[in-house]
């Protein structure tokens, strides 16, 4: 029998804050709490489950008082690494702050706990004719809390912005010695003063712990349509979304998926995706219904002048939920046919999309490995599904060296690492390479001003080493420990 | 290669690149020496005038994004888009007519009635380059429509009024400009009625690029309480809007494109006149939920009747954001108004000055005094700007 490993001196006292069932601390406990959506990993200490924001800044002292990390934690869906404990120390963990406090419909606003599932917000306001905008893929499962600490975006940000553009305030507590609670912004459209909303939005749960916030309700739209229009090669369905764009068209969601991808995902969900094409586009256009009418038609003119052979529309709100069921699942579609895949995040000008495919296609073929392309081509938010075996390291090797020249190329032409996953862990080091040192200066000069002591969410989002300089090259650490033998014990 | 340049007496500088701004603050971050944007600028203050930095530096109509620099006039930047039949919705008060720069949009959090739709400049300015207090040149966000790598300093930055850093220029999402539109004027007895007609609209399906209040007698037209509401589209999209406004008053007059054109132009002249002439006794910028607007609206008009003052109230009713310019023809001084003001707004109403100026308030709020520390630790920023 092992011997019983002893007791961090921290549990005793998280206990009396939380309760006995508030704290998790058994190796075999946490084990769930050690993955996020990424192959990341990272063990806990403890893991934490308070009920309200003095409770949250009663953990914050202790925190302080027993030297240990904290890592916010919502679902654990996240794609970057954002909630992995990589120092150890404290998860914790919002599923127990899981309440809308106010439905306020008059106000067109929600209060929210950061543990409420986004879904279950949007199910909630739907009643009352209202929804909540951002809709990442994980939108089941996925917190509102994380959604803030990722600045989330999903499929039907095109047109009403990311998560940043719904939150008008929340209440932090900060990482100080005696877990100061700031509150920030209001109900109102604007507050006086400066915007820390809007900065601690997106900011990874580095700067303080966002336990309560007010979103945006959008009022739902009087009419949708979906569109599937089917191209026979991925250039022609790249220069329509171009197309679409410069027509000055913002569709609620432009989503592309390349002849591979809609034939995975087609056998997985069956949404009536045809096998034989080159790419897909997924339309969605919302408003009033006259609008709505003039921008179906406009879109299929410029598809079909464009290359489309085909644009289909959806006939009912069942063909409609089909054709997303094919979209938003699609990464779990992948799980079939490949044992890893390394998914990107780079944003690129909407005017390079058809070159940047083709880019992907030779990297592709340059290192044998299939690249399966989803995005949301609207706003150059590519996601790229790099397939690899975890097992054999020159594969991942070459998945590495695959998934940063896409990203190479995607900065070269003017775009960015990250559209909506966050840096994280995963991408924390090719930060250096979008941002000079004076910019990465100024970021972790504001990020120690909040975080001194890097007691939260530790080694995330702002490089790792000192000097960019030395980063040129490297690849992101995480495919590296994953492709080292003692990771496939 | 730029020197340090010495400062030794009040003057005006007008750095000709964004490094000689840097050069300059790196200097007079060193000798502790005040710096400011502001035409108001202390007398000791070393004042930046950013006009020579106007260019616009990189323009992609076909990714509807463009970079311009931070003393670019707003007017000639519209007529830049306009060319490829685009449009960024900047009509506050001065920004079309009266030389009002990027920079000053961005560093003043300025908004105008189009705010109604396309919200405020935070939400579609997608990159910043700015220098801190003591030199140092960056940027956070970049040129692509959707982006979360590293921190999002230009929320920090837009209505900071210079008082975190200097921006020297910044990246937009811009919008098509419409084919066509069209206003309709619906007129009511009371503030109350108006408001309430402006959340209506909201609430429905109706989508409209403006949804103004305006008080009587603010511009031609403007005779009675009325909420002015600007749509876009087709033919048959605004003949819906038409059919649905008209169906929910009894009287709706269309402007034709010269009335259009007047009555904005109007409204905003009421604001900025009234800096030109004499001087307004107050200006306020009151944000409220959509519940309190129409209370906030009757605490502006009680506040005038309270001290015998002649105001003139508009704003984006439909959204909780009136904007109420007291007139100096009155005996009533701006803190006299204020106090009446601030007894009677609702409490989930903000009142913000915007003239006489008044400093931003960072006393109140640690997260903010953080902010300040961090970028401004020995507050040569614009000091007179924000109460620490």
């Amino acid at each position: 029998m092992a011997p019983a490993r002893a007791l961090h001196p921290a549990i005793t006292d998280l206990k009396h804050v939380v309760g006995d069932d508030g704290v998790l601390f058994r190796p075999e406990e946490l084990l769930l709490y050690e993955y996020d959506g990424s192959i990341e990993r990272g063990a806990p200490e403890c893991v934490v489950f308070p009920r309200t924001t003095d409770e949250v800044s009663h953990i914050v002292r202790l925190a302080h008082r027993h030297d240990m990390k904290i890592v916010p934690r919502g679902a654990g869906t996240g794609l970057s690494g954002g909630s992995i404990a990589r120092n150890g120390g404290i998860v914790l963990a919002f599923a127990r702050m899981n309440r809308i406090v106010e439905l306020d419909i008059e106000n067109e606003r929600a209060v929210v706990q950061p543990g409420v599932v986004n879904l279950d917000l949007t199910h909630a306001a739907e009643k009352h004719g209202y929804y909540f905008a951002p809709d990442p893929s994980s939108q089941k499962a996925c917190t509102i809390g994380g959604n803030v600490a990722e600045n989330s975006g999903g499929p039907h940000t095109l047109s009403l912005g990311v998560t940043v553009n719904h939150v008008t305030g929340m209440t932090v507590v900060l990482p100080d010695q005696v877990g100061s609670v700031l509150r920030l912004g209001s109900k109102c459209a604007q507050t006086p003063g400066y915007d820390l909303t809007g900065f601690f939005t997106g900011s990874e749960g580095t700067l303080g712990i966002v336990t309560e916030i007010i979103v945006k309700l959008i009022r739902l739209p009087e009419k949708t349509a979906t569109l599937l229009a089917i191209f026979d090669t991925i250039e022609s369905a790249g220069e329509t979304v171009e197309a679409i764009t410069r027509e000055g068209i913002t569709p609620a969601a432009l989503e592309m998926l390349d002849g591979w991808m809609l034939r995975t995902v087609e056998a997985a969900t069956h949404a009536g995706y045809p096998l034989d094409s080159g790419a897909v586009l997924l339309i969605e256009l919302e408003g009033l219904s006259e609008a709505v009418e003039e921008q179906a038609d406009a879109v299929a003119r410029v598809c079909a002048s464009s290359g489309a052979r085909e644009v289909r529309r959806a006939k009912d709100e069942r063909e409609q939920a089909l054709l997303w069921a094919g979209r938003k699942n699609a990464f779990g579609a992948i799980g079939r046919v490949a044992p890893s895949y390394y998914v990107q995040d780079g944003v690129i000008p909407r005017t390079k999309i058809a070159a940047t495919l083709r880019k992907i296609e030779a990297v592709s073929k340059q290192h044998e490995l299939v690249i399966g392309n989803i995005f949301h081509a609207g706003d150059g938010n590519l996601h790229p599904l790099i397939l690899f075996d975890v097992r054999d390291p020159v594969q991942t090797q070459h998945a590495i060296a695959a998934g940063n020249e896409i990203l190479e190329f995607c900065i070269s032409v003017g775009g960015s690492i990250t559209g909506e996953h966050g840096v994280g862990m995963e991408k924390q080091d090719l930060m250096c390479r979008l941002f000079s040192t004076q910019d990465l200066i100024v970021m972790r000069m504001l990020r120690d001003a909040f975080n001194p002591a890097g007691a939260l969410n530790p080694n995330k989002l702002l490089p790792s080493t000192k000097s960019c300089r030395e980063l040129s090259g490297i690849a992101p650490d995480w495919l590296a420990r994953a492709a080292a033998p003692k990771e496939l014990a | 290669m730029i020197s340090h340049p010495r400062i030794t007496q009040a003057e005006t500088l007008q750095p000709p690149s964004s490094e000689a701004v840097g050069a300059i603050l790196r200097a007079a971050n060193a000798e502790g020496r005040e710096v400011s944007t502001s035409k108001a600028a202390r007398a000791n203050a070393l004042r930046l005038d950013l006009r020579g930095l106007k260019a616009i530096e990189q323009y992609d109509p076909g990714d509807l994004t463009i970079r311009v620099q931070a003393g670019a006039r707003v007017q000639d930047v519209l007529a830049v888009l306009a060319q490829h039949r685009q449009m960024l919705p900047w009509d506050m008060p001065g920004a079309q007519e009266n030389g009002a720069t990027i920079g000053g949009v961005l560093a003043s959090a300025a908004h105008g009635p189009m705010r109604a739709s396309f919200g405020g400049v935070r939400e579609y300015c997608i990159g910043m380059q700015f220098a801190t207090a003591d030199g140092t040149l960056a940027q956070s966000g970049g040129m692509v429509v959707k982006n979360v790598a590293g921190y999002d300093l230009m929320k920090l930055l837009i209505g900071s009024r210079g008082t975190l850093g200097i921006i020297t220029s910044a990246n937009f999402k811009v919008f098509p400009l419409p084919r066509r539109s069209s206003t309709f004027v619906a007129e009511f007895g009371s503030s109350g009625e108006a408001i309430k007609f402006a959340q209506t609209v909201r609430r429905s399906a109706l989508t409209p690029l403006r949804l103004e209040l305006a008080s009587p007698g603010s511009a031609a037209h403007i005779h009675r309480w009325s909420i002015l509401t600007t749509v876009a589209g087709s033919q048959t999209i605004i003949e819906r809007y038409r059919r649905e406004l008209s169906n929910a008053v009894p009287e709706l007059l269309e402007l034709t494109a010269e009335e259009d054109a007047a009555v904005w132009r109007a409204l905003n002249d009421v604001y900025w006149s009234s800096f030109i002439s004499d001087g307004p006794a107050l200006i306020v910028d009151v944000s409220s939920t959509m519940v309190s607007t129409g209370a906030a609206c009757k605490a502006i008009q009680d506040a005038a009747n309270r001290t015998k003052s002649h105001v003139t109230i508009h704003g984006r009713a439909g959204i909780g954001n009136l904007i109420g310019i007291f007139h100096p023809d009155c005996g009533a001084g701006p803190c006299e108004i204020l106090a009446h003001l601030r007894r009677t707004m609702p409490p989930d109403a903000f009142v913000h000055v915007v003239y006489p100026r008044t400093a931003i308030d960072v006393s109140q709020n640690i997260g903010m005094q953080i902010v300040k520390r961090a970028l401004d630790p020995k507050n040569i920023l614009n000091p007179g700007a924000a109460t620490l």
